[in-house]
């Protein structure tokens, strides 16, 4: 088993009367993409801002790299690199300046920071970019000059707090691949967001937080193993009577069904061959359908069934 | 140094304003300098009069009399009449009019009365008076001769020598400086660096300190390996920089615009009142940066501080105008204890015991007011940056 290299136990955080954070733990590996899930509001951020010591605690300790981070942990702080949620850049400075400059905070040696400073600014594409004032960018080029201001001086433990926000596309993989190979040369990721596709594409475990309580947490699969129901399958028939419906409720490889608008919906169980079956049912019983669907499980699901609401709710 | 480094990148950003700033302020100072020397060329200009005279009396004392008059001003005969009198000051072809009576003469002689009279022009009051005043003054000095035993003709010629001698008066590089009205360019000059200085403050410094303490930016920069002590101490060096900066070349430029009108103990006051205002300046615009959240807010902040610190002190409009309850508030002013000891160091440059009591206790002040605007921006700063990220 990797070395842990965040460990967070019972972290209670108040903001008056609201409790943020509600007895919270977590224990990061060393090599992880660890995805932390949950919904605008859920206590990603304020978990991530006790870690770093921005933010106080009530309660709970927080370990990193096996020693106890405070304020003035600058030997650890000196390890970490953080993207925040908000582009937080110089709009004085070249893109060039602000990755030299954020790198400097961190390495003293002049030459040796230039080198990672150019090092960064090829690996998240700026190169072209590297006289233009932060202004000029658009938003994906701004996002990748902010994840090269973090990544600069090769952390080996990096938190990025939604860094997808707001991105388009293309700018989107670009940055998603970056952080798998970012992880591949050896950073621990902590990973935020309510991108639940983002967080299952790239993260090796996920976490899945709500109202400052941490839900679950494991592998994609693990989560969805949570779930009692395997793929939903979704079926567009324009008439379909009680007696069928009833019949199809009744298959083996069928956890729930129901018919409306025009769409029958079927939760399969776990099993394999569940579309081929519950197909050969419709067409043994000349039963006229259109377009069919078929979706695994996903992490919204997982959401769902855990606490009854939408992950984007 | 990385933090020291980028602020005075920041700060080297806004050179194109600050050169700005000093150019406005060097044309002011040059208008006012070309204005005082105009209006000191002109102070101790000897006024001429026309005069019209009216000699009935035609003696040697009444004659003797005029010629004194001669010597400074313009005569002109009037006939002796009403009308005659009337048309010339209604022309205004005299300032004012001499009536010397009949038997003048015999009657000064006599008891030293002087029965003249004066008339003046409605628009040159002052001028029947003035003549009048010297009058007397000449016949006072012939009055005496006489008493002395001269005769009538040398009595009026010793007067008459002894009223043109005239003194020169010459300014000799601000030493004879004694009125507020004739106060040298440079007063102007170091007076106004109290506004210059807080603007440039207030317009570069704080810009910068709102660009570091943006919550994400100084989030990201107490994240890093520096310590937030060094990251601190590394803004407050870049402060003190610039302040020095502004302060030795707005000083030097003014030391050599002076034209040696500043002495060496006036020049040393001067570098005191000035360290000790910028550091009152320095300590507006740190509270500034951390209150501002953005150049639009630091822009505004600016110029309410700047024009009503210096409204309020004296430096735009003079004290005496400022009615006694503003004068109350005046006084709690960094700009009112500054204008004040730069006027004791110009309109009393050789300075009492009690003067430099004064002068010590206004640099004191702003010293005070200085380290209470610093307190605040310090509880001000640490109170932005117990921020509640969520």
């Amino acid at each position: 088993m990797e070395a842990s290299v965040v460990k967070v136990e019972n972290l209670v955080k108040r903001y008056k009367d609201l409790l943020a954070l509600d007895h919270f733990s977590l224990d990061i590996r060393e090599g992880e993409i660890f995805g932390l899930l949950g919904p605008n509001g859920s206590g990603k951020t304020t978990t991530i801002n006790c870690i770093l010591s921005l933010l106080t605690y009530d309660k709970g300790s927080i370990q990193v790299f096996g020693r106890p981070m405070k304020p003035d942990s600058y030997d650890l702080k000196q390890e970490i690199g953080v993207i925040q949620q908000n582009v937080a850049v110089f709009d004085e400075l070249t893109v060039y300046e602000n990755i030299y400059y954020f790198c400097s905070l961190y390495i003293a040696d002049k030459k040796r920071c230039r080198v990672l400073s150019e090092e960064a600014l090829e690996f998240t594409g700026l190169t072209e970019y590297r006289k233009f004032r932060p202004k000029k960018l658009s938003g994906g080029l701004l996002r990748r000059l902010n994840i090269a201001c973090g990544i600069a001086h090769k952390p080996k433990l990096l938190f990025m707090d939604e860094p997808t926000v707001a991105v388009d596309p293309q700018s989107r993989n670009k940055i998603l691949e970056g952080i798998q190979e970012l992880n591949k040369k050896g950073a621990t990721i902590v990973y935020t967001s309510h991108y639940m596709e983002e967080v299952e594409q790239i993260a090796t475990r996920i976490a899945i937080m709500d109202k400052g309580r941490m839900l679950a947490v494991g592998t994609a699969e693990e989560l969805k193993s949570m779930i009692p129901a395997g793929e939903t399958v979704r079926i567009h028939m324009l008439e379909l009577d009680d007696r069928h419906l009833s019949a199809i409720r009744g298959l083996d490889c069928v956890f729930s069904a129901d018919y409306r608008d025009e769409d029958l919906i079927i939760q399969c169980t776990r099993g394999r061959h569940n579309l081929m079956r519950i197909l050969e049912y419709l067409t043994s019983h000349d039963l006229i359908f259109g377009e069919v669907y078929s979706q695994l499980p996903t992490l919204n699901d997982v959401f769902l069934e855990i606490t009854g609401k939408q992950l984007r709710d | 140094m990385p933090a020291f480094k980028l602020f005075l990148q920041i700060v080297n950003s806004k050179k194109y304003m600050i050169i700005l700033y000093y150019g406005i302020f060097l044309v002011i100072f040059l208008l006012i300098s070309g204005l005082t020397a105009q209006s000191a060329e002109g102070q101790y200009e000897e006024t001429s009069l026309n005069v019209g005279v009216i000699d009935r009396d035609h003696s040697l004392m009444s004659k003797g009399l005029l010629a004194f008059l001669d010597d400074s001003h313009t005569l002109t005969d009037i006939n002796d009449g009403k009308n005659a009198m009337q048309d010339a000051l209604y022309r205004q072809e005299v300032s004012c009019l001499l009536i010397i009576p009949k038997g003048f003469g015999l009657k000064f002689a006599s008891d030293g009365s002087i029965p003249l009279q004066s008339v003046s022009s409605p628009d040159n009051a002052q001028a029947g008076p003035l003549i009048t005043s010297q009058l007397n003054d000449y016949l006072g000095n012939v009055s005496a001769y006489m008493d002395a035993g001269s005769t009538e003709e040398e009595a009026l010629a010793s007067a008459r020598s002894l009223a043109s001698i005239r003194t020169d008066i010459a300014f000799q590089d601000g030493q004879q400086v004694t009125s507020q009205d004739q106060l040298p360019g440079s007063y102007y000059y170091f007076l106004f660096y109290s506004y210059i200085s807080l603007c440039i403050m207030l317009s570069c410094i704080c810009p910068v300190l709102v660009v570091f303490y943006q919550p994400d930016v100084y989030r990201r920069c107490i994240c890093s390996g520096t310590k937030l002590r060094a990251f601190n101490l590394q803004l407050a060096l870049g402060t003190l920089c610039f302040t020095l900066f502004l302060l030795i070349s707005l000083l030097t430029i003014g030391f050599v615009l002076s034209h040696g009108e500043v002495t060496f103990t006036q020049a040393g006051w001067i570098i005191l009142n000035a360290a000790a205002f910028t550091l009152c300046a320095t300590a507006l615009a740190c509270l500034c940066g951390y209150i501002a959240k953005n150049d639009m807010a630091v822009a505004g902040l600016a110029n309410t501080i700047a024009l009503s610190l210096c409204f309020l002190g004296g430096i735009f409009v003079p004290l005496e105008l400022i009615s006694s309850k503003v004068l109350a508030v005046s006084r709690l002013m960094p700009t009112y204890w500054y204008m004040t000891i730069n006027r004791i160091l110009f309109v009393n440059p050789d300075l009492t015991a009690a003067d430099t009591v004064h002068l010590w206790q206004g640099i004191g002040l702003q010293l005070g007011f200085a380290a209470a605007v610093f307190s605040i921006a310090l509880v001000v700063s640490r109170r932005r940056r117990q921020f509640t990220g969520r």
